[in-house]
Formats: structure tokens, C-alpha cells, sequence
């Protein structure tokens, strides 16, 4: 004991050490209990929250299980309060439980008295329960199901879904696994997500969600909706599925801003849905449009608020949310939890690119000094503008063309976030741009001669920060971004991360105004990125300039 | 059995009761407290002195004296409070039983060998015995409080006829219930044990009514029920008491293990330590005020609390602590007065931890501030603040000593409850047992201040427990002075014999993160708290370099080089970004940069030069810092004297660019912290002097009373002799100043001595009067 991998701090921290012989065994171990924070390259930080020891209630862990892990692997005492708060915290789940009752329907039923009398008192639950059936169990209205275990989450008693899923409408569905196979770990996240219920499988970019979509649906042999980010991320989960499933073109509808149908399988744009027309939202009969058996929640981190809220009405469904990083920037990760599900899986990205599924990734971070007339211009600037001024910084340009030069001949993407900076990029590099306002066929053209190498270089906005698939794009360069987003930092590097052919290392360059709040933002943006092992080399661009010439 | 009170008709074995109350106590038959101390030698009454310390300050000036403020409501009270649990139970069967009853008596009343508390209360002057027969010293059933050993008042007090067929004897009583509905039977068993008295509502239950029809319950008053005495004996089986604990209980406690208790005490003791740096620390930078009636503000508490990352009791304790330590004190300056860190403070962080943490925990043993009570308010509704006068409690350190020991009762390991502990310190003083709030409060400080881990008494906790003696006769502070620098030297060994091997490696991470994987040592923990935030402490410490951070580090000195030299030295690799922050937040180092001058020099080029080189100027230490700009050490005033000398006509600016007349002059003087009184007790000798004092006095005032010599008596003599007189029903000649000069003679009876008066009878004029004792003259045996 005295040498165990792993440091438990007070602070619920708890530190491991990845060169340890049982680090791997302690890692296993820990995993469904404890959320990964952060994964550099020598002691990786795991955090007791107790979101992470309901979810582990949820797959069935017990709180000894917890306290055994944590002070077998533990090279100090572990602190008496925090095995004392781990037992208390992991008891407060399921005392409620949400069940059908043979005569009332949907109810919520106590196993602990008290327990039921707080959360019945308090303000929050008001409206979404019924009469009392008897002392330990009361009514609730079937559409407030989401919405009470929401609350319930808030209070601190989160309930355990007993009620179980409607089938959903049959049809059958599956995996045409000719010429490839899900790999082990989307294997395994199939399975822990079918086995749980309901939740969310957490991979990196580049690791193939849309097979882990595609192999719970495959299980699921239901009707499926799919909802997803925007149009174009759309068509590839419908190509994907055409290619991947026994599906067929003809099965599979798309409901979007321009097309509206309704299909065995389903994929709708959260957009659609959260359109709003004379405060009412037209087109949520979607959601009840067919007997759903599978709801897929595609970048379940960039779900908007009102989706929340009709999902709480959609709790009788299953449902999947994939995503590659459960970092939601508004701190909504307990609505998650409470509407779409605790999270089934989770790999750090660094162990499954050293499985070769993704490719290695070298990040740089290029520093750029301010001319001084900018310098000046910056000084003078509003603070809301500072970000926009530091950020499309011309000099830019100088450096993007450095790194383009530096890698001749490889597939590269161009990313930004304002639109004349893009522009000018593309004018000064005679390259083509893709923002919001390319039509969707220009968009899938320009792509489609990506993808076979008759275009290498790319500029885009953040409209394809999302699911878009482009193979072979070995370096990216972020010249600007939506402020200090974690998450966007993340999709963009995914951007380069699907395997290479040759296996070469992809490489994501950030270029950043040195002494402003550019810095600040991408410092915040890289926080993610690190944590997840990828260390950011800094040069300045000087240097790299000087090297160049 | 003889000698119990009244036997009752009661099979042997099973004494009843029948006439139990307060009996008036003849000033003839029985023996008076001052006769009783009068016989004693000097080594009991300084062993009482010692046990009743009350009764020794300030030094009664006879033994009369001493037995009256023995015999006096309050002293009693506070004596009985001291008892023990059994004691205190035969003290109060005594107030029941007959007076003059023997051991053996007592013994069958209270089930038990009460001979050992005979012996104790007799020592404590609470009980006289005369060859055998013992008897409640007058005053103490009043002291004792209307319902001793939980029993109501006897019938004959509450008005009842004792004719009206009471069911006095356990026998009659059982006759009368085993007819009573079931709600009767709770209510009699409620009333058994616990208070003798409960309230109804104005329509009484019908089980109170169908015991208040079988004469088991009497109706005091419209509301209140009350189970007599008599029968309250009976319904206890005619014992008094179910039996007396004779060993303070020892309740079931989990146990810890001994790496976790040192581990864990360790941690918090570390925490409660470096919570006090950051709170001199920031107090240093932003000295809160001192409030008008003392203390501290509570937005500011909130502020710090905070910023050290703690909860506001946490922060409270942190100061205070600090305080006590004469860390802090008060700073005086223009504005007002503030709290600032001390002198001692400075000396205090070069102090090896094991030291810091010995010198905390025996400040804290003697300390008579509760700050757990900071932010509550008194009965006036005022807010108590901390650091304010209004949380010095005499009683905290015989608290904590007494937590601590009770603690320490338990076998190594063990980690008692908060009740089993109030419970074990209730069995040591069972009429007075703290308040749960209290106990709690302390055992939260013992667990902050790591005396206590995981709930169990560390090592070095045990240490301090064993200077400070057991749990019944717990040694004072004061009592150890001469042994301090003993028991320091042997907390801070018992303290560094727990702390972990220190770790002096450092491993650095590419998300500018480090970690420490166990107690950083001295060197390392230096390095950290120089160069780095930190995120996490505990068993290890993660730490994360921001460009604040690294900036800090240059402002202390040095470069980059040198603070990545640093780095390299406590670990094996330091990563790009974090060689990167360094040097980048180096290259923006210094580019504003801030220096002291007492005075300045506005000029233009040509005289700047001029200046510089006069040689009468070469002692104000001119410097030039831009071309028009110079800078002086020295003051204003004289800058502008000497220039005005060196052929200049200079003016002088004020802080906003006007001419002014004569710099003013600002001096600061930090205010040392005042030391914590030490608590003091009298010491033997003392207490020898005090009884000789008191023998002197009686034997001046037994003479004066004796002999009608023409000595003009001092005052104190005179009231003396008064009061020995009144004691003891003897009449005297007074001899008063009369209201024309001369002087009048009375025989009378003195009654009382008391505050400032004396009260008499005239026995001629069989009158009352009142006489101020600076009118006395003389006073003389008739």
C-alpha cells in the first residue's frame, strides 16, 4: 500500500501517477467513479464530484467498492472525511426512484420517508408531481419526467429511472461489417451505453462517434432520431450510415432548414428544432412524429438550452449523447447528466492515439509581437474590441504563409473566426474560403476536391468547427477563435486528428498576439488540450520567421 | 437501618421514605460550619482553600468569615458544580435524608458505598460530620435547587393531608396502577425519573385526571402537575437513585488507524498553519480596521476568509490564533487604528514548524477566548466580533484541558463521539455539564489544530494531554511555568516524529501544472511558495506557474535563468512551456519601474547639471532620473533649505502639483501585541499565608470579644468580632458614635454583617437598628 499509484487529496483530487506499474490497473479501477480533469504527461488528475459517484451509483458500484479502490491504490491514508463524504454522497442515490406504478402510471417512489417530505417541500418541485398515493410514493405528471429529475439532481436526492424505455417502433437495422469492424472501444462503448440505458459516450474527435452511433442503433433495431449540429454534419452521418449500415438512402430523412422529411431514421438540425415562429416552436412534433426507440444527441456539449427542454419531455426514449468533451463553457454539465444520462464512456485521447486510432498531434502555439503603431491602436481600443483587434492582427498573414511554406504539400485547413479576416486571407493566399454564407453545394464541391487532394489548402470559419469529415487534413492553423472556448480548441485540433494514411504526425498551429488578450484566450482555449496531454510548444514568431528566410 | 430517617411499614431492605424535606436546623443541636473549620488544622483548610478557590480570593480575613462565604448560596453552588457524579448524587440524597443520618444510611439510600463521597463533601465543607452522623451544611438544599435527585417537594410542603391515602410505599403504589389506564402509567413513568413536574393544558387528559384521582399526581397550580415526593420514592421501588455510577462511562467508539490519525492531524495542522501565514500575509498588505468596540469587521473576516481560501470560522480562528501568539496586534497610524501584523510575526515564519505548531497548541490550552462564538450576538442583540472583548470566557481553558483528557481516556485510536465525550465530562461535573455547542466547538479547534485526527487524539495530542495531567485534577497552566520549556521540547519531538518524510521532488508538467508527490521540504516548499500558485494540498501538493506567479518569483530578485536553475535542481525536466512562461514574463520584467526619493527637483537642463555638480549639494544624494528631473534622499524641508543656500529659489510642491508652505512629517510605530495575561492561581504558600491570616484575625476577634481591654480596635477587627458574634447568637456591648460627637453604649445582638451595614438587635429596647461600621467605636464582651 505504502507505494500505490495513486495520491488522494482532501480537496477530492485525486492524482495519479502514469509511470506507476499499477497505474493502468488503478486507472481501470478508478474510472467509473472518478471524472479524468486532466491527463499531462506524468501525473494525471482524476476528481471526485458527486455528479462522477452517481453516475457510478447508476452502473451499479457501491460505495465500499469506491472506499476499497481509493485505499488500496492510495500510497497515503486516505482522509477519513472524504471516504465519510464519499459513503454519504453515493447513499443519496436512488433513495428516490422513478417507477410505473400497475394503477397511477408514473410515479416517484421513497425508500426513505424524510427524504421524499424535503424534496416534496421544496419550491423547485412544485407542479411536477401529483397527489400522494401513499406515504412513500406520489404521482408525476409523465411530461414532467425530465424536468423532476433535473430538480432532483439540483436538490441533491437524484432519483434512479426505474421506469424503464417504450420499445419504440421496430426496424431492423444493421452493421455491414464487410470490410471493417467497430474497434474494441467503440465496441465497449456500445455496450456500456446499452447496458446503462440512457447517456453519453465521451471520445475524442477523430475516434469515430458516428460507428458508435451507428452500432447503438444497430443494437437498438428502432426508428431513430438523430439530431445533429447543422446541415452538412447532416449528410455525413447520412453517407456514413448509407456506407456503415444496412440502412438505405430511402430510409433515412433528413429534417432540416430546407428539407423536411420524416423517416425510419431521422436526422434533424438542432437549429430546426429550436426555430422558434410566434413564440412557439413549429416543428417540435417531430419529436413525437414516429414511436422513437433511439434518440442520438450528436456534440451533446453544444446542445442548446431550449433542447434541453424538450428533452425533458422525452424521457420515456433512450437516448445517446456522443461527444469529445463534456467541458460545456455555460457549466451545464448536470443537465446533461439529468436529461440525456450519466456518461457510459470515457477514454483519454492520448490512449487511444497511442492505440493508433488517432493520429499524434504536435500543437505549437505561435507568438507574435504587435507592430507598434498596433500596439498603439490596441492600447487606444475599447476593451470589446481589444480581442478583435489582437486577433486579426495583420501580421498574421506573414506567419500562416511561413507554415504553409513549411508544409508544402500537405492537406492544410486555414481556421478563424471572423469573416474579413478570412477573406483577406484567402485573397492574399489565393485560397478558396467556406464561411456561413457558401451554399451547400459550393461547400460539398470545395470539400469533395479537399478530400481528393485537388485543393490543399482551405480556409474556413467556425462553421466547420463541426463534424465535418475531411481525411486527410494533416495540418490545421487557428489564426482566430470564439474567445477562450475550450471546447472549440478541441474540435479544431480533431480537425487533423483521423489517422493518416502513413501514420504521420498531424500538427495544429495556433497564432496568437503576444501581450494581449489573444494570449489570455488561448492560454483559457489550450487549458483543455493540455490537460489531455497535448503540451503546447511555444515559438516565437520571429524565430520561425528567421528560420524560414 | 436504624438511623434512616423514619421506617416506614416497608419489608427491611427497601428504606421508604416518609417524612423527607427541608428540616430547620437548630442553631442548638446542630454544630456550626465556623466551629467545624475552627477544629480543622492547616492543611485541610488550605486543601479546601485550594478546591474551592473561590473561598481564598480575596483571603478571608477570619475563619468566621471563611465559613460564612463557604456557607453562602453562590460558593456552594459553584462547589457543588465541581462534583462528580456520584458525589453529587450523595450530596443531594443527604439534602433528603434526615439530617445527621450515618454512612450506612446514605449507603442504603443511594444503593451504593457512599462512605468515599462522605469523605469528599465533608473536605469540601459541603457536609459537617460529628462522630458518625453527617448533615448538610445550612444553604445547601437551597443551592441544591427545589427538585434534588429529580424529586418533587413532600407533601406536606405542597399543602396535601398526608390522610388523604397517598400511595406512599412502592407496595401501594403498584396496587393503585395496576388499575391505571395505559396513558396514566406513561405519564407516572415520565414523571419518575425526570423532572417531578409537567404542564397540562387548562381541560386535563384524562390520564392526567385519573392520576390526579388516585392521589399518584398533585395539581399545583392550573397548569401544572407536580408527582410529591413521597410518592415519586415509591414509584422508584422506594430506592432513591437507580445506583451511582461509580467510573465515568466510557462509550463504544469507532477506531482509526494510527497511520490515518498521524497522517490526517499532520495535514490539518499544516492546513491551520498556513492559513495563519495567509492571513498575516494579507493583513500585512491591507490591515483591516479596528472596530470601535474592538474587534474585527465582519466584510472584512468575509474578505480574508476568501482570500485564504477558508470558511469565515476558519478565518476567525486563524486570527484569533494569531493574535494569541502576539502576531497581530494594533497599528496606530493617521487614519485610525487597524490590525496588523506584529514584529513577532517575522520571527515566527523563521521557526521550524514543529516549534510554530508546539507554541500553538500550548497557547491555545490556556486560552480563554471562544472564538466559535465570533458572529453570534449576546442577549442585547449585540454582535459578538472577532477579536472583540466579548469572547473572553474564564471557563474555556478548563474546557479544553477537560475535552482533551476525556478524549485521551479513550484507548489510542479512538475516535468518541461528540456526545460520548460530553457525556464522559458530564459524569466529572454532573450539576454543571457544558454545553454541547461548546464541546463540539472544542473538539472542532482540537481537529484544527491537528491534536486530533480522523476524531482520534494524535501522538503529539496525547503529548500535550500528559503535561496537563488527568481528567479529575487538571493542572493550570500556571502550574507548569517552570515546565514549559520541557513540554514544548517534548510536543514539537512528538510533533516532527509524525510528519512524513519530506519529498524534494518536483515534477513539472507540460499544462504548467507540478506536483509534489508528498510533504515538500523545506528547499522545495520555499521554491513553490516562492514561484507558484498553489491548486491542491494535502498528502501531495499540485501547484500551477501562471505569469503572476513567475512573476512574483523575479520580483523577489534573481532571473530567469537563475529561477529556472532553481527548478531544474528539484526536478528532473522542465517542460518547453513552462522554460517559455519563464522567459517571456521576464522579457516584460521591470519595464515600469518604481523607486524611492524622500523629495524631488524640478528643473530645467542646464541647472539639473549645475546642480549635480555643486559641491554643497553632495549630501542631500541629488540623482538625476530624466533630464529635468532630479531625485533626493532627502526630505523636502531640507532639500528646499539647502538649495535656497546653494543660490536656487526653489518652491515647494504639494502631492498635486500646488505650492505649499512646510512638509508635514509622518511617523508610524507598530503597537506591540499585548501578551495574554497568564492565568494565575494561588500557589500554596498562599493559600499557607491565607490561613494564617485567617487564624490571626478570628484569634484578634475571639479576644476582642473576650476581653474588655481599652484598645481602640481597628475597623476590619471590629466587623470581624460582629460577625463571629452574630454566628454564634452572642450578645455584645457596642459602643457608637453617637449624632452629637459623643459616643453611646448598647448591648445587642448582632444579625448581620453584610454590604456596608450591620444589622443589630437592641436587647434592652428590643429594637432593630442599623448601624454604618464608621460609626463604630468599640465593641466589647458584656
Amino acid at each position: 500500500m505504502p507505494d500505490g499509484p495513486l495520491i488522494v487529496q482532501s480537496d477530492k483530487s485525486l492524482l495519479l501517477e502514469v509511470d506507476h506499474e499499477q497505474a493502468g490497473a488503478c486507472r481501470r479501477a478508478i474510472a467509473p467513479f472518478a471524472e479524468l480533469e486532466r491527463a499531462p504527461e506524468h501525473i494525471h488528475t482524476y476528481r471526485l464530484t458527486p455528479l462522477g459517484l452517481w453516475n457510478a451509483r447508476a452502473a451499479g458500484h457501491d460505495a465500499e467498492q469506491v472506499v476499497d479502490t481509493l485505499i488500496q491504490y492510495s500510497r497515503y491514508p486516505v482522509p477519513h472525511a472524504l471516504l465519510v463524504d464519499i459513503a454519504e454522497t453515493m447513499s443519496r442515490y436512488g433513495r428516490l426512484q422513478l417507477m410505473e406504478h400497475p394503477t397511477h402510471g408514473l410515479v416517484l417512489h421513497a425508500l426513505d420517508v424524510p427524504v421524499l417530505t424535503e424534496v416534496l417541500r421544496s419550491k423547485r418541485t412544485a407542479g411536477l408531481v401529483g397527489a400522494k398515493v401513499d406515504e412513500t410514493t406520489v404521482v408525476v405528471h409523465p411530461s414532467e419526467r425530465g424536468h423532476l429529475k433535473q430538480v432532483l439532481v439540483k436538490l441533491g436526492w437524484p432519483a434512479e429511472d426505474l421506469a424503464g424505455y417504450v420499445d419504440g417502433e421496430k426496424h431492423a437495422i444493421s452493421l455491414n461489417t464487410d470490410d471493417w469492424s467497430l474497434r474494441p472501444y467503440q465496441e465497449e462503448a456500445v455496450e456500456t451505453f446499452w447496458h446503462g440505458g440512457s447517456g453519453v459516450v465521451v471520445l475524442p474527435c477523430g475516434a469515430g462517434k458516428t460507428l458508435v452511433g451507428a452500432g447503438a442503433m444497430a443494437q437498438s433495431g428502432t426508428t431513430t432520431l438523430i439530431l445533429v449540429t447543422n446541415t452538412v454534419s447532416a449528410r455525413q452521418w447520412r453517407d456514413e450510415l448509407v456506407r456503415r449500415t444496412s440502412l438505405t438512402a430511402e430510409e433515412i430523412g433528413e429534417y432540416s432548414g430546407s428539407r423536411k422529411e420524416i423517416r425510419p431514421v431521422t436526422i434533424a438540425t438542432y437549429q430546426v428544432l429550436t426555430t422558434r415562429r410566434k413564440g412557439a416552436y413549429p416543428h417540435l412534433d417531430l419529436l413525437d412524429a414516429r414511436d422513437w426507440g433511439l434518440i442520438v444527441y450528436d456534440e451533446v456539449h453544444l446542445l442548446p438550452a431550449p433542447i434541453f427542454r424538450m428533452t425533458a419531455d422525452l424521457q420515456a426514449r433512450r437516448r445517446l449523447g456522443l461527444t469529445a468533451t463534456l467541458v460545456r463553457e455555460d457549466g451545464r454539465e448536470d443537465e446533461v447528466f439529468s436529461l440525456i444520462g450519466p456518461k457510459r464512456y470515457d477514454a483519454p485521447w492520448k490512449d487511444i492515439e497511442s492505440q493508433g486510432y488517432i493520429a499524434p498531434a504536435d500543437c505549437t502555439e505561435v507568438r507574435l509581437d504587435l507592430p507598434h503603431s498596433d500596439r498603439m491602436a490596441y492600447a487606444m481600443a475599447e476593451p470589446e474590441d481589444r480581442y478583435r483587434l489582437a486577433a486579426t492582427a495583420s501580421a498574421k498573414t506573414a506567419v500562416v504563409r511561413e507554415l504553409l511554406k513549411k508544409h508544402a504539400g500537405e492537406q492544410t485547413l486555414i481556421i478563424g473566426q471572423y469573416i474579413d479576416q478570412l477573406t483577406e486571407l484567402s485573397e492574399a493566399l489565393d485560397a478558396p474560403v467556406i464561411t456561413g454564407s457558401t451554399t451547400v453545394p459550393e461547400r460539398q464541391r470545395l470539400f469533395e476536391a479537399f478530400r481528393t487532394g485537388e485543393l490543399t489548402t482551405l480556409v474556413v470559419s467556425k462553421v466547420a468547427n463541426f463534424s465535418i469529415d475531411l481525411p486527410e487534413a494533416a495540418v490545421a492553423i487557428q489564426i482566430s477563435g470564439s474567445f477562450g472556448s475550450r471546447q472549440e480548441e478541441a474540435q479544431r485540433l480533431g480537425r487533423v486528428m483521423r489517422p493518416k494514411a502513413d501514420g504521420r504526425t498531424a500538427h495544429f498551429y495556433a497564432i496568437v498576439t503576444r501581450d494581449t488578450v489573444d494570449q489570455d484566450f488561448a492560454a483559457h482555449r489550450q487549458r483543455f488540450l493540455a490537460e489531455q496531454g497535448y503540451a503546447y510548444t511555444i515559438v516565437d514568431a520571429v524565430d520561425l520567421l528567421g528560420s524560414g528566410a | 437501618m436504624g438511623d434512616l430517617i423514619v421506617l416506614g411499614a416497608d419489608p427491611p431492605g427497601t428504606p421508604s421514605v416518609r417524612r423527607l424535606g427541608r428540616m430547620s436546623i437548630g442553631v442548638s443541636t446542630a454544630p456550626d460550619l465556623a466551629e467545624v473549620l475552627r477544629s480543622w488544622d492547616d492543611a485541610r483548610i488550605t486543601s479546601l482553600l485550594r478546591h474551592r478557590p473561590d473561598l481564598a480570593a480575596p483571603p478571608p480575613t477570619s475563619i468566621t468569615a471563611l465559613a460564612s462565604r463557604a456557607g453562602a448560596r453562590g460558593s456552594l453552588a459553584r462547589a457543588l458544580a465541581t462534583l462528580d457524579s456520584p458525589t453529587s448524587v450523595v450530596a443531594e440524597a443527604l439534602v433528603l435524608l434526615q439530617p445527621g443520618c450515618t454512612s450506612e444510611a446514605v449507603s442504603s439510600a443511594v444503593g451504593a458505598d457512599a462512605a468515599p463521597h462522605l469523605t469528599i463533601l465533608t473536605e469540601l465543607a459541603l457536609v459537617m460530620s460529628d462522630g458518625g452522623a453527617f448533615r448538610p451544611v445550612p444553604g445547601l438544599a437551597e443551592a441544591v435547587g427545589s427538585h434534588p435527585l429529580g424529586l418533587g417537594p413532600p407533601l406536606g410542603e405542597l399543602g396535601a393531608r398526608p390522610d388523604a391515602g397517598w400511595p406512599t410505599t412502592a407496595h401501594a403504589l403498584t396496587e393503585t396502577m395496576a388499575r391505571a389506564p395505559d396513558g396514566a402509567r406513561r405519564m407516572l413513568e415520565a414523571l419518575t425519573w425526570g423532572p417531578p413536574v409537567g404542564t397540562v393544558a387548562h381541560d386535563i387528559p384524562a390520564a392526567a385526571r385519573w392520576l390526579l384521582d388516585h392521589h399518584v399526581l398533585m395539581r399545583r397550580s392550573g397548569t401544572e402537575l407536580v408527582l410529591p415526593r413521597e410518592v415519586g420514592i415509591a414509584a422508584r421501588g422506594g430506592r432513591l437513585v437507580r445506583g451511582l455510577q461509580a467510573a465515568p462511562p466510557l462509550a463504544e467508539a469507532p477506531t482509526r488507524g494510527e497511520e490515518t490519525v498521524a497522517a490526517e492531524s499532520v495535514r490539518a495542522a499544516e492546513t491551520l498553519l498556513g492559513q495563519i501565514d495567509q492571513a498575516l500575509t494579507a493583513w500585512g498588505q491591507e490591515p483591516p480596521r479596528v472596530l470601535r468596540a474592538g474587534g474585527v469587521g465582519v466584510r472584512e473576516l468575509r474578505q480574508l476568509a476568501s482570500r485564504i481560501g477558508a470558511t469565515s470560522e476558519r478565518a476567525v480562528l486563524a486570527v484569533e490564533l494569531a493574535t494569541m501568539l502576539g502576531l497581530v496586534g494594533r497599528l496606530h497610524d493617521d487614519d485610525g487604528t487597524a490590525w496588523a501584523p506584529t514584529v513577532a510575526a517575522e520571527e515566527w515564519a523563521g521557526e521550524g514548524i514543529g516549534e510554530r505548531w508546539a507554541d500553538l497548541v500550548l497557547g491555545w490550552i490556556g486560552w480563554r477566548r471562544t472564538p466559535w462564538l465570533a458572529g453570534t450576538r449576546d442577549d442585547r442583540g449585540t454582535l459578538r466580533s472577532a477579536l472583540g472583548p466579548a469572547l473572553e470566557r474564564h471557563w474555556a481553558p478548563v474546557l479544553r484541558r477537560r475535552v482533551l483528557a476525556a478524549v485521551a481516556a479513550w484507548p489510542p485510536g479512538s475516535a468518541p463521539e461528540v456526545s460520548a465525550v460530553r457525556e464522559r465530562l458530564s459524569w466529572f461535573s454532573a450539576r454543571s455539564v457544558p454545553p454541547e455547542a461548546a464541546v463540539t466547538a472544542v473538539l472542532a479547534e482540537a481537529a484544527g489544530l491537528g491534536l486530533t485526527g480522523a476524531g482520534a487524539l494524535s501522538e503529539a495530542g496525547r503529548a500535550l494531554v500528559a503535561a496537563y495531567g488527568n481528567e479529575a485534577e487538571l493542572a493550570s497552566p500556571a502550574e507548569l511555568v517552570g515546565e514549559h520549556s520541557r513540554v514544548r521540547a517534548a510536543l514539537v519531538e512528538a510533533f516532527t516524529a509524525q510528519l512524513p518524510p519530506a519529498v524534494e521532488e518536483l515534477i513539472l508538467q507540460g499544462d504548467l501544472t507540478g506536483i509534489v508527490p508528498g510533504r515538500p521540504g523545506g528547499v522545495l516548499a520555499g521554491l513553490l511558495a516562492d514561484t507558484a500558485e498553489v491548486e491542491s494540498q494535502g498528502a501531495a501538493v499540485t501547484v500551477r506557474f501562471t505569469a503572476g506567479s513567475v512573476r512574483r518569483a523575479l520580483e523577489r530578485g534573481g532571473t530567469a535563468e537563475e529561477l529556472l536553475a532553481r527548478l531544474r535542481a528539484v526536478s528532473p525536466r522542465v517542460p518547453q512551456p513552462l522554460e517559455y512562461l519563464v522567459h517571456d514574463t521576464a522579457r516584460t520584467h521591470g519595464q515600469v519601474r518604481v523607486g524611492t526619493a524622500r523629495s524631488y527637483v524640478r528643473v530645467d537642463e542646464a541647472t539639473a547639471a549645475r546642480l549635480l555638480g555643486a559641491p554643497m549639494l553632495a549630501g542631500l544624494g541629488l540623482r538625476a532620473i530624466a533630464p529635468t528631473v532630479l531625485i533626493a534622499r532627502a526630505e523636502p524641508g531640507e532639500l528646499v533649505a539647502a538649495l535656497r543656500d546653494a543660490g536656487a529659489n526653489p518652491v515647494l510642491e504639494a502631492t498635486d502639483g500646488t505650492v505649499v508652505a512646510v512638509p508635514v512629517p509622518r511617523a508610524r510605530a507598530p503597537h506591540p501585541a499585548v501578551d495574554p495575561e497568564p492565568e494565575t492561581g494561588p500557589d500554596e504558600a498562599d493559600l499557607r499565608e491565607s490561613v494564617r491570616h485567617m487564624r490571626a484575625g478570628e484569634e484578634r476577634a475571639q479576644r476582642l470579644l473576650a476581653d474588655r481591654g481599652t484598645d481602640v480596635p481597628e475597623p476590619p477587627q471590629v466587623l470581624e468580632a460582629l460577625r463571629v458574634a452574630a454566628r454564634s447568637g452572642t450578645e455584645v456591648e457596642l459602643v457608637m458614635a453617637g449624632p452629637r460627637g459623643g459616643s453611646e453604649s448598647r448591648v445587642v445582638l448582632p444579625l448581620t454583617v453584610d454590604g456596608g451595614w450591620v444589622r443589630v438587635r437592641d436587647v434592652r429596647r428590643d429594637a432593630e437598628i442599623t448601624v454604618a461600621p464608621h460609626r463604630i467605636v468599640a465593641v466589647r464582651p458584656v
